[in-house]
């Protein structure tokens, strides 16, 4: 089990995967809308928030789709002022973000540090 | 100092309570054992039943609207008795209980997120489109983004979200890699969504400042049931709305200064010498010695020692925290300044209030917002400001409440004058309730020192900016969190207030109140704010066949507008001409309207004359009634225009190519 016993990192990859499939297979509607708002509203922001060890899960939620808003936003402007816009592009740097988020909860030493 | 943890239901964050805090033992006792609280299906099922019923009533009565039957009124002209039962079913359950202790945290959750369905799903399902024509040019930018990858900080229409494009970059992004030609696939639903995330972000603050949990949560119901102002549309300002509640909520839950006796002791003695908290004699505390009379600086240091901190700051898991939220909270202030004009300022104030009363430790956070904002400005909004800064320089300083918006009774509709005195009466009331709740809550022994900080706070921008006579508006919008708190407090107080059986029929009658005047504001503009299926249609065919270059003639830009290719075309409004011009039209439409073509470059035109157009020339006494009728019954019978569309909803013309006027 991950930190706190929360399964955030099994989500998260899970839903890395999730979007990148559903964005390379070219999966129709309405399932490919539904990964991609869930990846995009949550994954980003609950990787990186869910290292600080919240114990109160609606804090956690609430600044977690926070700075999903905020690194989402940040990608897409970086790509639209730099005019290098590539969705692909922005999705991958968003799954790097997720991915190195969730490894960084299952980290023994600060998995040990966190838990209890 | 004892360690308990007072709200169960809700989540396990351990407090550390200060002797002699009457109400934090009171909850910790009126919280009892966790075998009290609801926590078996059957509890939790039980009480939704109403919840339940609620929505099958509502869901059974949108067959029954004709929205082809709204008057000036609004949706509220055409909505059966049974949406009105419903939210009594509703209000009734929610009522009686969010007063039972045992009454488990999600039964609350489903009746709040029930009641914005109702409010802002109704719309949402009845239309079948995108409502409002701003949220159109949102799709549309988001289109140009899709398009081109890239903003245009020159372009000459809608050049303000070219030079914040933040929420527009991230929907392109989003409408791409969801494989969505364009956004509104899921736009229609924007109201809903946002509803929802604002009052999760207002749990999230709520419960940093207060304990009971039935005043928590009946502060979120008062503020879903009196957010009338519409700023929950597809919009930039709706997400940095929300980002403003989560670092507003991060500021008061991670960066309270704590207290204890030996704590406050230190607190007063560093505010005594015009320090820090930490009781360092910092340039601002030197400068206010300077500048305030003694009297009222001893008055801001007991206000400071009484209301700033929060025990609950000890914790040090929270302390630990943050460094890592304080980055958290610098990312999403950037994003705020890089999405929308006037959050960033709200922003600034509401912090600088925090940290000048010491109810934030983080104090660096106002100053680093102004140097975003400015650098931001530097970079992106000095093509805007050429333009635009002769009026922004001008309501500086400017108490800037005899706005257009507000004044703009004299012409508007019967319906529609009651409409706007209703929006008035709902929020004087709110304001009222407000007053009320916090005379209740300082006689019980609370201050609220941050709630009160940040209701006041968005004021100051009403001598900053008139913001196009909306300012008035988007002051109430920010500072309704916190009056909706302390409205709450009118039944809620304290732990110790609220168990007589009167309760619930106070909060039902003051709820009951408040959605009766958000029913009639909310959707009190609909009948503008609705476009048709065949208006789509009509939107449709001039954004996709029109000729790039061509001039598009229109009576308001009140239509599914500029949501594709829109960077393409030029565009005038009849409506908006100097009245000379616009009589000159109504006389004679074919000549009017060729000679305005001339006068603004000539070239290929079409005219686009819909029913929302004339809906809102109407209600708002731009043109007299009928006069967009009389524009369409004369070029049909014109022999220079040609009709290119027709349906019930409306008429597009094209006229040959016309000459530039020199």
């Amino acid at each position: 089990m991950t930190r706190l016993g929360r399964p955030w990192p099994i989500v998260i990859v899970g839903s890395c995967i999730a979007v990148a499939l559903c964005n390379w297979l070219d999966v129709g509607q309405p399932a490919r809308a539904v990964v991609v708002f869930w990846f995009f509203l949550t994954c980003p922001g609950l990787a990186l928030v869910g290292i600080l060890g919240i114990r109160d899960w609606l804090d956690e939620a609430v600044v977690a789709i926070g700075l999903s808003f905020a690194l989402g936003t940040i990608v897409a402007i970086v790509m639209v002022l730099a005019k290098i816009w590539s969705p692909d592009a922005g999705l991958a740097i968003l799954i790097g973000i997720s991915l190195l988020g969730a490894v960084l909860q299952l980290e023994p030493g600060r998995r040990g540090r966190l838990v209890p | 100092m004892t360690s308990r943890e007072p709200d169960r239901g809700e989540g396990r964050a351990a407090v550390l309570v200060p002797p002699g805090d009457t109400d934090a033992t009171a909850v910790l006792e009126s919280a009892g054992p966790v075998s009290r609280l609801a926590t078996g299906w059957r509890a939790i099922l039980r009480p939704l039943i109403p919840v339940v019923v609620a929505m099958l009533v509502w869901a059974l009565s949108l067959s029954q609207i004709d929205i082809r039957d709204m008057t000036d009124l609004g949706l509220v002209s055409v909505l059966p008795l049974s949406v009105y039962v419903a939210l009594g079913i509703l209000t009734v359950s929610f009522c009686v209980t969010v007063r039972r202790p045992e009454t488990h945290w999600l039964v609350l959750a489903l009746h709040v997120i029930a009641l914005i369905v109702i409010i802002h799903g109704t719309p949402a399902i009845l239309y079948g489109t995108l409502r409002y024509s701003w949220a159109w040019k949102h799709v549309g930018v988001v289109d140009y983004i899709q398009r081109h990858g890239s903003v245009d900080p020159h372009i000459s229409v809608l050049q303000a979200n070219h030079l914040w494009p933040g929420f527009f970059a991230l929907n392109a992004l989003v409408t791409d890699v969801a494989g969505f030609r364009s956004a509104l696939s899921f736009a229609s639903w924007a109201p809903v969504f946002f509803n929802l995330l604002f009052a999760g972000a207002l749990l999230f603050i709520f419960r940093s400042l207060s304990l009971d949990r039935r005043h928590v949560w009946f502060a979120v119901w008062i503020f879903v049931a009196t957010n009338w102002v519409g700023q929950d549309y597809f919009s930039p300002q709706a997400m940095n709305y929300f980002l403003y509640l989560v670092i507003i909520g991060v500021c008061i839950r991670w960066f309270r200064p704590f207290t204890s006796p030996i704590a406050l002791d230190r607190l007063v003695q560093a505010v005594d010498a015009n320090g820090g908290p930490g009781g360092r004699a910092g340039m601002g505390g030197r400068i206010r010695q300077w500048l305030v009379p003694d009297r009222a600086n001893a008055l801001f240091r007991r206000i400071v020692a009484s209301g700033a901190a929060d025990p609950r700051a000890m914790d040090p898991e929270r302390r630990r925290q943050r460094p890592a939220l304080l980055m958290i909270v610098i990312a999403l202030s950037a994003v705020i300044v890089v999405s929308h004009q006037l959050t960033p300022f709200m922003l600034i104030f509401a912090l600088g209030a925090l940290s000048v009363f010491y109810v934030c430790t983080a104090r660096s956070l106002p100053l680093l917002g102004i140097v975003f904002t400015a650098a931001w400005t530097a970079y992106m909004g000095v093509g805007f400001l050429h333009g635009n800064g002769y009026w922004i320089v001008e309501s500086i300083g400017k108490l800037n409440v005899g706005s257009s918006t507000l004044a703009s009774l004299t012409h508007a509709s019967p319906d529609q004058v009651f409409v706007i005195y209703m929006s008035r009466g709902l929020s004087a009331l709110v304001v009222g309730l407000a007053a009320v709740g916090f005379a209740r809550r300082f006689r019980s022994g609370r201050l609220d020192l941050p709630v009160v900080l940040l209701a006041l706070a968005p004021a100051l921008m009403i001598w900053g900016n008139a913001y196009g006579g909306e300012i008035l508006f988007r002051v109430f919008l920010f500072a309704l969190p916190f009056l909706a708190f302390l409205a709450a407090a009118v039944v809620y107080p304290s732990l110790r207030s609220g168990k007589s059986r009167a309760t619930p029929l106070l909060a039902v009658g003051i709820s009951a109140v408040l959605l009766a005047g958000l029913v009639i504001v909310y959707y009190g503009k609909e009948r503008a704010y609705h476009f048709s299926k065949d208006e789509v249609a009509a939107a449709n065919y001039l954004f996709t066949k029109a000729p790039p270059g061509s001039l598009f003639v229109d009576g308001t830009e009140n239509y599914p507008w500029a949501f594709r290719n829109y960077e393409r075309y030029r565009y005038v409004q009849i409506a908006l001409q100097p009245a000379p011009d616009r009589l000159r039209i109504l006389h004679n439409p074919a000549a009017g309207v060729k000679r305005l073509v001339a006068e603004n470059g000539g070239g290929r035109a079409y005219v686009i004359i819909t029913r929302s157009q004339e809906a809102e020339t109407e209600m708002t006494g731009m043109l007299l009634a009928d006069s967009l009728q009389r524009v369409s019954r004369a070029l049909t019978s014109s022999p220079g225009y040609r009709v290119v569309y027709r349906g019930p909803d409306a008429v597009i013309f094209a006229l040959p190519p016309v000459e530039a006027a020199s």
